[in-house]
């Protein structure tokens, strides 16, 4: 099981892309450059309101880069099981293994994802693992609405962790996975 | 509340009154004219429900923002607290990390070579607050006067 992290980093230099563009929009109002904001939605705002836009748009943006790397990184997991798994093609007879194989191919997709992390327990660690846990339990939280009345035990967790935490799970499975191909 | 969760808000509050202090002799260090306004801060978290803190914001002698440090919570992943730096044009993160080795341990160091390479890379972190470079392969550096400066041009 090979997996890469391309898919999230090109996620995450997005999101490094549109943080930087809104220090940028903002700097524009500091610095009073108001030719810039012709024709867009910044157009006669004042420095004040254009900040605070500016700042909740960057949180939100935040928010929705932690729930686009954990979506991400859950399709690529479920893919990679879902290719391992098609070995079950191989079951003779051949009509009762393709059978088994849809079966299973369907099944994975209502996997709990909890469940999926603590599969790779022996290969990633316990620290690693945890970490996704609370990742998880804040991108629930973002994706249904972010209620006040019930916070995440752990909040404000940023893309980079997010990003860091994946990367270093991936990471772990592969360092795994090449020492047995290596024994 | 929890005594725990009590005894985790006061450690906090503490640690932001020795950054403060830090950051305000930074500032003399380099003979920057500044105010400061302290002003108390609700934050809500799960563990803790509603807790008491305080916000920092600086001023130039002309009373132009800046910069202010607002804290942002406890129960942070893979850090003891956390605190944002706002300017102008944008924010960075500080967290506080307890002393000890790097947060993210690869199972097995293949080499001596790799365990060098990974420490020197990822650094023995030193207890305090460290700044969080968002940049891909950035890290966690301690926070220091070179550092904080740094930021400063980064958020105005």
């Amino acid at each position: 099981m090979n997996l890469n992290t391309d898919y999230i980093l090109s996620i995450y230099q997005n999101y490094l892309t549109v943080k930087d563009s809104i220090k940028v929009t903002r700097r524009s109002f500091s610095k009073e450059i108001s030719i810039l904001h012709n024709r867009t939605i910044f157009e006669n705002l004042k420095s004040t309101g254009a900040n605070q836009m500016l700042e909740n748009a960057g949180k939100e943006f935040s928010d929705l880069t932690v729930l686009a790397l954990f979506a991400s990184f859950e399709r690529h997991l479920r893919d990679g099981i879902s290719i391992k798994s098609s070995k079950l093609q191989e079951i003779i007879p051949t009509v009762l293994g393709n059978r088994i194989n849809e079966l299973a191919q369907k099944e994975i997709e209502r996997w709990q994802i909890s469940e999926i992390i603590e599969l790779f327990d022996f290969a990633v660690d316990g620290n690693v693992r945890g970490k996704m846990k609370q990742i998880l339990e804040y991108r629930n939280w973002i994706a249904h609405g972010k209620n006040p009345g019930k916070l995440p035990s752990i909040r404000n967790v940023g893309p980079k962790t997010t990003y860091e935490t994946i990367a270093n799970f991936i990471d772990q499975i592969n360092h795994f996975c090449a020492s047995q191909v290596n024994d | 509340m929890k005594e725990k969760n009590l005894a985790k808000i006061e450690l906090f509050n503490k640690r932001i009154d020795a950054l403060y202090k830090q950051i305000c002799e930074w500032l003399e260090e380099e003979n920057v004219d500044f105010d400061k306004k302290e002003s108390g801060l609700t934050l809500t978290e799960a563990p803790s429900g509603p807790y008491e803190t305080k916000r920092l914001d600086v001023f130039t002698k002309d009373n132009e923002k800046l910069f202010s440090i607002v804290p942002y919570g406890i129960w942070i992943i893979g850090a003891e607290g956390r605190v944002e730096l706002e300017g102008d044009s944008g924010e960075e993160s500080l967290v506080y990390l307890s002393a000890g080795g790097p947060s993210f341990i690869m199972k097995e160091i293949e080499s001596e070579k790799e365990n060098i390479i990974r420490r020197k890379f990822n650094g023995s972190i030193k207890e305090g607050w460290h700044w969080v470079d968002e940049q891909i392969i950035g890290k966690k550096p301690l926070l220091t006067k070179d550092i904080f400066f740094a930021l400063l041009e980064r958020i105005n």
